[in-house]
């Protein structure tokens, strides 16, 4: 495994809204590193979220192309693959099902790659210990804290054992101290994982955590 | 249970009074089909066995729409009984007759000697005396009860007034809940000198039937001789009946079709994003589809429980009702069963699929713009 290998190779990526109305996301030429931490940065409306998801396959571009480990992720059966197997998302909302258990929404991505459940179930154990909520497995979702709520939902994207991670503003719905918490023990498990982390924030505070920034303003990327 | 179970269980658990609806339209469904097919299947059975006792061929009128229609000339009965592969002929004349309180009680006019009342089981009088008193009449079992009459009383049928001879039990509702009178009487009574409804004719050889048939067809142009099993397919208002059976049973499954689409549409439309996370998750089209389905899957199993309950309560509870006479005598086949399960999940499933459909293409991106 090459440690400078491109993982994330983007072309001339072009987006916008309303039919051509609103520019979003104009001619970016993005390349990451295996391993890269690296931050988008900017203010509220910039495009970075929706970068983020041309970057992830969650949305599609009006022009351009981008591949994640070689895959096109505009393809179905490639970013099915992708989902599956090599990226995670972690949103600034949890995103959790809330009449699920901590440990059923974690089988989640587990059932979705048809992983037998005790493999799952192994894992599951292992990532809860990391984040402290070993204690929480059977609890469901809406008797969680926020800052646990966060927590869960970045233990089910590093589930699949993901080669990287896409996080949009993960800590945004938190207070500043459980915030930081959370990021803090975010990068730890990136770093212990060895993962790739494509984080999109609007947060300084986190973007000096990071190996590479980007700042997005309407709709291109210059390098902080 | 599996991931995938509990997460649809999970879904169906969330809207309780939603799914409760759902399932209360395949459950009555179910159960009505169910009660509507064996009555009807239980009432064909049951007359069946009234034309079929000891006998390989029935002879009627040819087209006529129903038996009580029918006409027989009692010479053709004689003419029927000179042929030489008969071995036996029981004529029946069919009627309605009616008594204080019980507008509709059937009446079976037989000859003396015929098998519904020489087999019979006497609860009282003397089966070897039918016919021998004058102006005398017979009770099935459940019309001597709905009717209160004991031996040797008068009971006023109609206009007239008899003498009750006896009280006969046999294993067929029809004619438990029936009136026999000696075939004399009962020509006398419904004005039909002469003339019998229909007759069940054993042949000596059951090969020759189709000679037998054939035979009847030529020296009897107005007749028609049907072996059981033909009568039973070509009747028409077995035919009728059993097709209304069906319809009826089928439209009110098609209500709790509309049911199931309704809650699984609505299911879909308040989890949007929940799919759209599944979606990012790794779930495939299918998987988005496979959940719904087995959401619809899941509450048609529940309905199809629930309604054979209902439905089998309901049977138990007519056949136990005085107000039903006995008629009610279900017959429960273990392939209507299969067939209304089979209906029952076809409908959940033809209700899911749109839902199914609109859930796979619920695209994460659209539904996670806004967070």
């Amino acid at each position: 495994m090459n440690p400078h290998e491109t993982i994330i190779d983007a072309r001339d990526l072009w987006k916008s809204f309303d039919g051509g109305q609103i520019p979003v996301i104009q001619g970016v030429d993005l390349q990451i590193a295996r391993g890269e931490i690296i931050a988008l940065w900017g203010t509220s409306g910039s495009g970075k979220s929706t970068l983020l998801h041309l970057l992830s396959g969650l949305d599609v571009p009006d022009r351009g192309s981008v591949s994640v480990l070689g895959m096109d992720v505009t393809r179905e059966a490639d970013c099915l693959r992708l989902r599956r197997h090599h990226i995670g998302f972690v949103f600034q909302l949890h995103n959790l099902i809330p009449d699920l258990t901590l440990e059923e929404n974690l089988l989640i991505p587990a059932m979705a790659a048809q992983k037998a459940e005790e493999k799952a179930k192994a894992r599951i154990e292992e990532l809860t210990e990391a984040v402290g909520l070993t204690h929480r497995l059977q609890h469901r979702i809406q008797d969680l804290s926020g800052g646990e709520r966060q927590r869960t939902a970045i233990c089910r994207a590093l589930m699949n054992r993901p080669e990287v991670i896409f996080a949009d503003e993960p800590t945004g719905s938190l207070d500043e101290q459980t915030g930081a918490v959370v990021f803090d023990l975010f990068s730890r498990l990136v770093a212990l994982e060895k993962v790739t982390l494509v984080l999109a924030t609007h947060e300084r505070r986190f973007v000096e955590a990071c190996h590479r920034a980007l700042r997005v303003n309407r709709g291109k990327i210059t390098e902080l | 249970m599996g991931a995938f179970g509990r997460l649809t269980l999970v879904n169906i658990r969330r809207h309780k009074i939603r799914t409760l609806l759902s399932v209360a339209g395949i459950g009555f469904g179910v159960a009505a089909m169910l009660t509507i097919v064996s009555i009807v299947l239980g009432a064909i059975g049951m007359f069946q066995n009234i034309l079929a006792s000891e006998s390989h061929y029935v002879v009627f009128e040819k087209n006529v729409s129903d038996l009580f229609f029918s006409s027989v000339q009692m010479e053709q009965i004689a003419a029927l009984r000179a042929m030489p592969e008969v071995d036996r002929v029981d004529p029946m004349l069919v009627g309605i007759v009616s008594s204080p309180d019980h507008p509709i009680i059937t009446c079976f006019g037989v000859e003396a000697g015929d098998p519904h009342v020489s087999k019979a089981h006497w609860l009282s009088g003397d089966g070897s005396r039918f016919g021998v008193e004058p102006n005398t009449l017979y009770l099935g079992r459940r019309a001597a009860e709905f009717l209160k009459a004991s031996p040797g009383r008068k009971l006023r049928i109609g206009k007239g007034e008899f003498q009750l001879g006896g009280v006969l039990r046999t294993d067929n509702g029809f004619e438990d809940g029936g009136v026999f009178m000696p075939m004399k009487l009962a020509q006398e009574y419904f004005h039909r000198e002469g003339i019998v409804s229909v007759c069940t004719v054993k042949l000596k050889n059951p090969r020759e039937g189709s000679l037998f048939k054939t035979e009847v067809e030529r020296r009897f142009g107005g007749l028609v001789a049907l072996e059981n099993r033909e009568f039973n397919q070509s009747y028409s208002q077995f035919r009728i009946l059993n097709f209304t059976s069906w319809a009826v049973g089928i439209c009110s499954f098609l209500l709790g079709g509309m049911g199931v689409a309704n809650t699984m549409l609505m299911s879909v439309f308040t989890r949007i994003r929940e799919i759209a996370i599944l979606r990012v998750c790794g779930f495939s089209k299918a998987q988005v589809a496979a959940l719904v389905f087995g959401e619809a899957a899941m509450v048609a199993g529940i309905g199809v429980v629930s309604g054979f309950v209902i439905g089998m309560l309901s049977l138990r509870a007519m056949n136990a009702a005085p107000q039903f006479q006995g008629y009610v005598q279900a017959i429960i086949r273990v392939d209507i069963l299969a067939a209304i399960t089979v209906i029952a999940f076809a409908t959940a499933f033809g209700g899911a699929l749109y839902p199914a459909w609109y859930a796979s293409k619920i695209q994460p991106a659209d539904a996670l713009r806004f967070e």
